[in-house]
Parts: C-alpha cells; sequence; structure tokens
C-alpha cells in the first residue's frame, strides 16, 4: 500500500494544497479570533482532502489504472481512509496548537481537560463527513454522488433539527451532553463508524466493474 | 506452457455479448486482438484483468486461474490501457517514485534507460504531454518491472506512424526472451500484421478465429477474374467477394481454388475485411 499512499501525498500537494493553505490560514484566524468555530472549518477542509483525490482519480482514471497494479480493492479503499484519518488528526492538531498559542498570547489560564474534549469533538466531527459521504463516493463517484451527499446532508440537519424540537433542547446542550460524556465515547464512536464506512466501502468497490 | 488460456468465456452487457470465446496464446509470442469497435477487445482484456466479472468460462494467466491470488500475479503483468493513466500533475520521477514501491521488481535504471530511449521529459507534467508522449510513459512503466505478459488495449491506435512504429519495435524487442509474451488489442491491422505471431478476430463479440498469422497468409488468397471465370469456382473455396462491373475480388482459401487460376497474396487486413463483410451479410 505505500505507492498508493505516495501517490495520495503527491497528488494533494500538487493538487490538494489550496485547502491545506485554507485549513492553515482558519487555524490561524481561530488564534487571531473566534477560536472554535473556524477551527472546525480547518477540520471540515482537511477532511475533504479524500474527496478531492477521489475526484481527481476519477478525472485521470487512475481508479481504472490501480485497480491493474499489484493492489487489492480493500486496500486501494483503505488508501483514502488513511488520508481521511491522516487529515482529521492534522486539522485537530492544528486546533489544539492554535488553541494553547491564543491561550499563551491573551494569557488565559489553560485548561487541557475542555481543550481535549473539544479536540475530540472535533476530530469526531471531521471523520463523521468522512464516514458518511466515502462509501457514496465509492459507489456513484464524486461528481454522481454529489446530489446524494446533499441529501444525506439535508436529511441529517432535518433529523437533527426535529430531534432538537422534540426533545425540546439545544445545540448547547448537545454540545455539553458531549462535552460531559466520558472522554473515550465519543473517539471509539467515531473510529467505529469508520470502521463500518470502510467495510461498506470495500463491499462497495470489490463489487464495482472497471 | 501458455501465457494465457482463456476458455469459453463469456460476458454481457445491455445490448452486447461476448459470446463463448476460447483462445491461447503461447509463451514467447505476440498475440493481435482485431475486432471493430465495440467487437469486444477491451471488454476481453478487462476479464483477462479482472476488472469486470465474468459470466462463465475460465481464464488461466501464467499457469493459474486470475481469481485465485491475482494480486500477486499481477506483479508479472504489464498493463498499457487504452489511454494513460497517470494524475496530471505527476512526472516522471513521480511516476517512478509511486512504482518503485508498487511493484517488487521495479528496475529504475531500465525506467530511465527507457525515459531517454522515448525522449521523454522529465520535469514536464504528465497534463503537457501529447498523446503519443502519454502512451510512451505508459509502456515505459509496464515495461520496467520484469512483467512477463503484456497487455495492451488500443495502445498505438491515436498515435503518429513513428511513435507507433518506435512502440512497436519495443514490444518486438520485449519478445525476444522467450519467457515473454505480448496480447495487443488494436484496429490497426497494419501493426499488428507487422509484429504479431498469432491473430485473434472478434465481431460482434465472437470469435471468427484465432490463427497463427502466417498459416492465415499461407491459406487465403485474393482471386480477381471476371464473373464468368468465377463461376468455375467451388463456393466453398470463396470466403467473402466484392464485386464491381469488370470483375470479381474474392478472399478464398487457396487450397481450394482449381488449378490455373493466379491467386494474390491477401493482407491480414483483406482476411478480416472480406470475413467481416461475409459475417455481415449473414
Amino acid at each position: 500500500m505505500k505507492g498508493l499512499l505516495i501517490k495520495e501525498w503527491f497528488v494533494i500537494w500538487k493538487q490538494g494544497r489550496l485547502m491545506i493553505l485554507l485549513a492553515l490560514v482558519y487555524s490561524i484566524y481561530a488564534v487571531l479570533g473566534n477560536g472554535y468555530f473556524f477551527a472546525g472549518f480547518s477540520v471540515v477542509f482537511l477532511s475533504m482532502l479524500p474527496l478531492t483525490v477521489i475526484g481527481l482519480d476519477e478525472r485521470s482514471k487512475w481508479d481504472h489504472y490501480a485497480v491493474t497494479m499489484p493492489y487489492s480493492r480493500k486496500n486501494i479503499v483503505l488508501s483514502k481512509y488513511i488520508v481521511t484519518v491522516s487529515g482529521a488528526i492534522v486539522a485537530t492538531l492544528l486546533f489544539i496548537l492554535s488553541t494553547i498559542i491564543k491561550w499563551s498570547i491573551d494569557k488565559f489560564p489553560a485548561d487541557f481537560s475542555i481543550l481535549m474534549k473539544q479536540a475530540v469533538l472535533l476530530l469526531a466531527l471531521g471523520l463523521f463527513y468522512s464516514t458518511i459521504n466515502m462509501p457514496i463516493a465509492f459507489k456513484f463517484g464524486v461528481d454522481k454522488g454529489r446530489l446524494w451527499f446533499i441529501l444525506i446532508t439535508v436529511i441529517i440537519v432535518a433529523g437533527l433539527g426535529s430531534a432538537i424540537s422534540f426533545f425540546e433542547t439545544s445545540l448547547m446542550q448537545i454540545r455539553s451532553t458531549i462535552e460531559n460524556m466520558p472522554a473515550f465515547i465519543l473517539p471509539v464512536v467515531s473510529f467505529g463508524l469508520l470502521a463500518i464506512s470502510a467495510i461498506i466501502s470495500i463491499r462497495v468497490y470489490e463489487n464495482k466493474e472497471f | 506452457m501458455s501465457a494465457l488460456v482463456i476458455k469459453n468465456l463469456s460476458k454481457s452487457y445491455k445490448g452486447f455479448k461476448l459470446d463463448n470465446i476460447s483462445l491461447t496464446l503461447p509463451k514467447g509470442c505476440i498475440l493481435g486482438l482485431i475486432g471493430e469497435n465495440g467487437a469486444g477487445k477491451s471488454t476481453t482484456i478487462k476479464l483477462i484483468l479482472n476488472t469486470i466479472r465474468r459470466d462463465s468460462g475460465s481464464i488461466d494467466v501464467l499457469g493459474e486461474d486470475n481469481k485465485k491470488n491475482f494480486e500477486e500475479k499481477k506483479e508479472d503483468i504489464g498493463v498499457v490501457l487504452d489511454e494513460a493513466y497517470f494524475p496530471e500533475t505527476f512526472t516522471v520521477k513521480h511516476v517512478n517514485i509511486v512504482m518503485k514501491n508498487t511493484y517488487k521488481n521495479w528496475d529504475q535504471e531500465l525506467f530511465y534507460r527507457y525515459i531517454e530511449k522515448l525522449s521523454l521529459p522529465h520535469d514536464k507534467a504528465f497534463k503537457e504531454f501529447s498523446r503519443g508522449m502519454k502512451m510512451k510513459l505508459a509502456i515505459a512503466a509496464a515495461l520496467s518491472h520484469k512483467a512477463k505478459l503484456l497487455l495492451l488495449d488500443e495502445a498505438t491506435s491515436g498515435l503518429d506512424p513513428i511513435a507507433r512504429d518506435e512502440i512497436l519495435n519495443i514490444i518486438n524487442e520485449f519478445t525476444r526472451d522467450e519467457n515473454n509474451s505480448v496480447l495487443i488489442s488494436s484496429h490497426i491491422l497494419s501493426d499488428l500484421e507487422k509484429i504479431c505471431d498469432y491473430i485473434a478476430f472478434l465481431h460482434k463479440g465472437k470469435l471468427v478465429f484465432c490463427e497463427e498469422k502466417d498459416i492465415l497468409l499461407e491459406k487465403y488468397g485474393i482471386l480477381k477474374c471476371s464473373k464468368s471465370d468465377f463461376a468455375a469456382v467451388s463456393p466453398e473455396a470463396v470466403k467473402g467477394t466484392r464485386e464491381n462491373s469488370y470483375c470479381i475480388e474474392a478472399l478464398v482459401e487457396r487450397a481450394k481454388v482449381p488449378f490455373g487460376f493466379a491467386v494474390d497474396r491477401a493482407s491480414i487486413e483483406d482476411i478480416i475485411v472480406f470475413l467481416a463483410r461475409e459475417g455481415a451479410k449473414r
């Protein structure tokens, strides 16, 4: 799989540089302004990297070529998930770093337990985006899958909205509930869902004809 | 041992069926897969590479069914598809690094020798390459991991005659090692006539024949004569005809033509065109 990961890196470095730059800009902006919101942007940008790579592969038809190489389809799919996890981790580290820098500039007393909980929440957010979208991208392609992405996002947002109004709760309450959960639950759930997503993507890709 | 053995291979799509194909590529030989667009050439190559699922039949590649341990077997297969599919920003250097980490037997020196031989630029991005340059890069990559079987799907189409000639020479050189074999699909018949030992002719998803090229050239000929003289030729000898107001031109089996008729050499193109037209009439 090493060759595939090197290829992903070359493609991201050459064609996804703008997204990495935007993630950095938002992280710097988070340090200067309101941290959490812009750090969230940075996570979303880096989480979109694997989908960008899948789209570029489709455009150059690299996927047609890769299946003729000595790689299993499972490894081809997993290489994209490794990019996802790496992107989400880098974005989360950027958030942690930017928050620590902001604290030291503002001479704010450091509270690492809150920071870790927020970081884990951001990591979960980044992974969730790919958890939902990657199987769709492998099934329909990034271009054709766009409608599905929109549809699923609408369903999630509408579902979340309905749940909030039904249970008469608020986003702040949800956030505080998540933040008050034991620290290990969210990462375990996020990576668990990502693993299920990877299994579905592998199944989809193994049945795909090129 | 044969490099490739296909038996009773079938695959159906809506509006197309690859129908019960059987062919063998002996080791050390070049087999040309000929057929019109949509005849089933690419489908056959995709089935060999297991990138699409067969409905029935069997495919043995380098002595093993292509459904067993095929990832490992792909180390020994060089593939050139109808277009080169490298990421657009890749340069020769990027291709080398990725391939070096993909194929166990990647030979960097050999790759760069091909790059020099084919006059490919080192620093230019792939998207700026001409079609000829792209295909040359794909061929250099396919030949640099000590493959024993080379599969080329329309690798020469759309290239200028000089680029085509360069590529055909490289393919020819590759089979100087008697362990190396090539399956090349094309609809440029003159290219295949130049280099192939065997010709397989696919027409509308069916295999019309798979035969040694020299046997085909020996077996068939072109007979040109008047309509009245043509009446003396047994219909069994005639495989296809073309008429004008002065004479008849026919593809014939030399051995079945009565003594006294002058039968000219038929090119592979003649044989294919006559047989395809005859097939269309039926």
